[in-house]
């Protein structure tokens, strides 16, 4: 699952460990989410919309096989 | 994070008793099973020690974190993060099944040498089995 995460960071100038804390997560678990390593959870991606003010959908791109 | 605080002292009380219990308990069963042979006593004295210095370690650890509370956010972070708790639960799900299918290759090249380990691998297997199949039906319950 692809997400905008990275470019929405850098949009709002803010730093990794700075979006891990606000999220209560590890620095390594961003680095994984950006790098599409790592699928967030139900909570993490409610929380990283929250964040940035968006829905889940406009977060995360979700893929035609992944919805099934 | 107050409940975490909260969970932590709990299990110092408990780690505490822990230290208490073991050195009492490792006594009065040396002196009550009188152990005479040297490879039993040195593996029960081996286990309490190590128990011992596990238990005390954890015991500093958690007084540290309780007393220094970035230290203890830090730890709550690391403790309670989702990429965390998936790589524990991929890692034992993984090893297991390594572990288990290194046991049954073992059951069968020991048939050929000793067939007391072969029977003691065996049931070792069989044991997993019967474990794995009562955890199942609990989280299958529970979920």
């Amino acid at each position: 699952m692809k997400n905008k995460i990275q470019q929405l960071r850098k949009a709002h100038k803010v730093t990794q460990q700075e979006l891990a804390d606000a999220l209560c997560v590890t620095r390594q678990t961003i680095i994984s989410l950006e790098n599409g390593r790592y699928n967030a959870s139900l909570t993490l991606a409610h929380k990283a919309a929250q964040f940035f003010g968006m829905t889940i959908e406009e977060l995360f791109i979700f893929e035609n096989d992944e919805n099934i | 994070m107050e409940d975490f605080r909260k969970k932590l002292e709990r299990k110092m009380k408990i780690l505490a008793l822990i230290c208490c219990i073991f050195p009492v308990s490792f006594i009065s069963g040396m002196s009550i099973f009188k152990l005479k042979d040297d490879f039993s006593s040195g593996l029960v004295l081996g286990v309490c020690i190590s128990s011992m210095l596990v238990t005390v370690y954890c015991l500093a650890k958690y007084y540290s974190l309780l007393h220094n509370d970035e230290k203890l956010k830090k730890y709550y972070v690391e403790k309670t993060d989702e990429r965390n708790d998936a790589i524990s639960k991929e890692t034992m799900r993984t090893s297991s099944v390594i572990c288990l299918v290194l046991t049954i290759i073992a059951c069968i090249l020991f048939g050929f040498i000793n067939k007391y380990v072969s029977i003691a691998l065996a049931a070792d297997v069989y044991l997993s089995a019967i474990i794995t199949l009562i955890v199942h039906n609990y989280y299958k319950k529970k979920m």
